[in-house]
């Protein structure tokens, strides 16, 4: 009792006051991550841009081959590369991460125009994923960390967004399964890549 | 975790409570990933699936400048070649044909879509028929491109439908491999992957007798190679390269 009740205490008025220490640590690591992603890529960009016969340091077989996907045109969809997005956005992450860390309170609608961006984040990700995979046929390292980074912050700065005031229902048991959730959605674009890419692994064994 | 902190219960309960329901959520989710993992590595690794009888799936050969309709994806001419390794009547008709065919196909005036029928099974054929059209699945498979030669020989080496001898899934598979299909070729021809769905091929696409020909659907009575390219001309209009 007289652990868990100090745990609660701080757990409740958290929600009003602030963010809780695993959320904030979270998007700090996400924001980390996802930058160090997209600058890498950024990087390999420019230089296959200044030595086309450049090898980046991601291509490592015929499968994952980050040359092959950077030089797409769904690479640079706007006109310009994808990474620079994510340089700009993991950067907002990064500092975000960092206030929450330091228990600065920032206001909610901050954390909802946050959860926003990374919707749409996620709903970029997506497409990038069905593109890589389908259309594409290989697979960048670096590209799948910015994949593997987005869900999870996602549902970190929503949850923050909503202060987990979620009750009961729909929205309640979504909120309580939400790691089952993120599990499953690693699994199943795991299981993708497995079978999509199946006859080259096959030759690995 | 957990977010019921709304009732102001004894903490000790609530805390044994949550501990109990992550643990079940835990459980739960490997239940299901596990699953998930186990049945899609079965399905992968016990090969694809088996296509039924009842399934109708041809070999569309088509050269990349082939004339397109409007929307830009479909060919503008699909030529359906419904055939049986066996009969006579379609080894007379791609002595006839094939080379016409073949030169409407390189030119990119018309797609053909093959469709191999065994219609012709006998046990004193070892069910050649079958096995020889599913095989030319088998090659599909991996080429399009030795599908056309491993086609044009089975009726170059047509065996007689009236008796004798009728080539063995071996010879099917050296016939494929020389027409240049390796990789999965031999263990599907063995298997007998397509042998199903090329026995039941007629009834699923409707068909009458061997050889039937179809223009976009239509059925066509073909008569001379000279009025097939005339047919083509009337929908495709003047291509260069046509015979």
């Amino acid at each position: 009792m007289t652990v868990a009740a100090p745990l609660e205490s701080a757990e409740v008025p958290a929600e009003q006051r602030g963010v809780r220490r695993s959320s904030a640590i979270g998007v700090l690591i996400a924001g980390v991550v996802g930058l160090a992603a997209a600058a890498t890529l950024t990087i390999e960009k420019i230089e296959i841009l200044i030595d086309p016969s450049y090898i980046p340091s991601c291509s490592l077989n015929p499968v994952l081959s980050c040359g092959s996907v950077m030089t797409t045109p769904q690479a640079s969809v706007f006109g310009f590369p994808n990474s620079l997005i994510g340089i700009i956005a993991f950067t907002v992450v990064l500092v975000t991460g960092v206030l929450a860390v330091a228990r600065i309170n920032l206001p909610r609608w901050y954390w909802t125009g946050l959860a926003v961006g990374t919707g749409l984040g996620v709903v970029f990700v997506h497409w990038l994923i069905f593109q890589s995979l389908y259309r594409i046929g290989a697979l960048c390292p670096y590209c799948m960390v910015v994949w593997a980074v987005t869900i999870p912050l996602l549902v970190i700065v929503t949850s923050i967004a909503l202060r987990a005031d979620t009750g009961t229902g729909v929205s309640g048991a979504i909120y309580q399964w939400r790691w089952s959730l993120v599990a499953l959605w690693f699994t199943a674009v795991l299981l993708m890549i497995l079978v999509r890419f199946w006859n080259y692994w096959s030759t690995l064994v | 975790m957990a977010n019921k902190p709304k009732k102001q219960a004894s903490y000790d309960l609530k805390a044994a409570d949550r501990k109990r329901n992550l643990l079940v959520q835990i459980g739960l989710t490997s239940v299901v990933v596990l699953f998930a993992v186990a049945l899609v590595l079965y399905i992968v690794l016990s090969g694809e699936t088996k296509p039924e009888s009842g399934e109708a799936r041809s070999v569309r050969i088509e050269s990349s400048n082939v004339v397109k309709k409007d929307d830009g994806i479909e060919p503008k001419l699909v030529l359906s070649v419904y055939e049986d390794p066996l009969c006579p009547h379609c080894g007379a008709f791609e002595k006839a044909f094939g080379p016409t065919i073949n030169k409407l196909i390189d030119g990119g005036a018309i797609a053909v879509d093959y469709y191999m029928v065994g219609i012709l099974n006998s046990a004193g054929n070892q069910n050649y028929s079958s096995r020889a059209s599913g095989a030319a699945y088998c090659v599909a498979d991996e080429s399009t491109e030795a599908f056309r030669r491993f086609h044009g020989a089975l009726y170059a080496q047509q065996p007689s439908e009236a008796g004798g001898t009728y080539p063995t899934n071996a010879q099917l598979i050296e016939t494929a491999r020389q027409a240049g299909a390796a990789g999965k070729v031999p263990e599907c021809i063995d298997k007998g992957r397509y042998v199903d769905m090329a026995s039941g091929m007629a009834e699923a696409t409707e068909i009458n007798a061997t050889p039937t020909v179809r223009v976009n659907g239509e059925d066509y009575q073909y008569s001379t190679p000279e009025a097939l390219v005339t047919k083509v001309k009337e929908i495709v209009g003047d291509v260069p390269g046509m015979p």
